[in-house]
């Protein structure tokens, strides 16, 4: 059941915590105290707004200040933007720069076994190119067709072997890093291949001076 | 008890040298108004790294947007207005709880109610203690109005609600500190 208020004691409980803090004016200001000297709800209620006022203000004194550093980060927050915007006006020096870093990194990380593995069976392609070379002069391009097969399989092998968690040693810290694991594969793909693409034209060469530069 | 003593022409003349670039007045604004922002803040969020986190943003956006500052409020009521902003936007996008304001409108009443009046003879620290569990949104319209010193329109620009919303926050704000101090009375019997 709602409350039977006097319009004037309604009015002035409005009033009463603008009062209290002294934000009213003069007339405002008059009329509430004219009111309170004869209205007891509202001397009740203004000393409730009284103890509330002076309790909010102990709490939040006792409250804890911020820490020493806030305006240096402040001005980090504002500078790192500028920053940013000084790198995109080289987005294409910023990429090569980044994709070098990363190429030179990966090359480090990818299992040595992958590059000893690819030398051999290139080594190996290699010799059985010139064997056939040799004993079987007709039969060059079966051996040069062997070469362009194993080369393929060797790189499709490397590539297999080179990502993942039970192959890779460096999986977690890989994926810890802030450029996409996507570009990371890529990488890893494009060294492993281009590594057995010079192994092969090295052997395609070795074959071809062979054969006194005839092929 | 005001946390800010600094006059209001003054003030527009710090923002209007932090919009010419000048970092020395951004320095000088953020001593005036650290405690008032920060203690505004930490009413948001009880995370103290998060309010720290939203007073760097509050005054890099004042930084950046000074120059759109017309004088039409004071210094304080653009600050806190800035302040309650970022705090809205960083707790909405990392899925953190926010009051719903909608819902706590909707049980607005002004109207005086007769055991609301022995609040008075509560002592002082039953009564901080009962601030202290209040939810955010009555601790709000309690710091804004009793610490910040801010008018009812200056509250209601701040919030971005009408009058009449500020009124019956400040009504309902007291309505829980009773209720809350009921509860315990109900507790220690």
């Amino acid at each position: 059941m709602k409350s039977q208020v006097p319009e004037s004691q309604h009015y002035v409980s409005g009033l009463l915590p603008e009062y209290v803090n002294r934000k009213l004016d003069p007339f405002e200001t008059s009329q509430v105290k004219q009111h309170l000297l004869h209205c007891k709800a509202c001397q009740a209620e203004l000393s409730t707004w009284e103890a509330i006022r002076e309790a909010t203000q102990f709490a939040i004194a006792s409250e804890s200040a911020p820490s020493l550093t806030i305006l240096d980060q402040v001005w980090a927050k504002i500078e790192t933007p500028a920053r940013q915007r000084q790198v995109s006006r080289w987005p294409i020096r910023h990429v090569l720069t980044h994709l070098w870093l990363v190429l030179n990194r990966q090359v480090r990380i990818i299992h040595k076994s992958i590059w000893i593995a690819s030398t051999l069976v290139g080594l190996f392609c290699c010799c059985l190119a010139l064997f056939f070379s040799t004993h079987s002069p007709g039969r060059v391009h079966d051996a040069t067709s062997l070469l362009t097969l194993f080369t393929a399989v060797v790189a499709a092998s490397g590539v297999a072997f080179m990502y993942g968690s039970d192959k890779d040693p460096g999986f977690e810290i890989t994926l810890s890093t802030p450029t996409s694991i996507r570009i990371v594969m890529l990488c890893r793909m494009a060294l492993v291949i281009g590594y057995n693409f010079v192994l092969s034209a090295i052997a395609s060469a070795i074959i071809a001076i062979a054969h006194g530069g005839g092929l | 008890m005001s946390m800010h003593a600094q006059p209001a022409v003054d003030d527009r003349q710090v923002v209007g040298r932090i919009a010419a670039g000048d970092r020395e007045a951004l320095a000088e604004l953020y001593q005036r108004y650290q405690r008032v922002l920060f203690s505004y803040l930490q009413q948001l969020t009880p995370d103290y790294g998060l309010a720290e986190e939203l007073l760097q943003d509050t005054l890099v956006a004042a930084w950046k947007s000074a120059h759109r500052f017309e004088g039409r409020s004071s210094v304080q009521t653009w600050l806190i207005g800035i302040a309650r902003r970022q705090a809205h936007n960083t707790l909405r996008q990392r899925k953190l709880p926010l009051i719903d304001e909608a819902e706590l409108d909707g049980l607005a009443s002004t109207d005086p109610v007769p055991e609301d009046f022995t609040l008075a003879c509560v002592a002082r620290e039953e009564l901080v203690r009962a601030f202290h569990q209040l939810a955010p949104v009555h601790r709000e319209i309690l710091v804004l109005t009793f610490v910040h010193e801010l008018s009812y329109q200056e509250t209601a620009t701040v919030l971005d609600v009408p009058v009449g919303t500020v009124k019956s926050r400040l009504s309902n704000a007291r309505r829980m500190l009773r209720a809350l101090l009921d509860a315990r009375e109900e507790m220690k019997r």
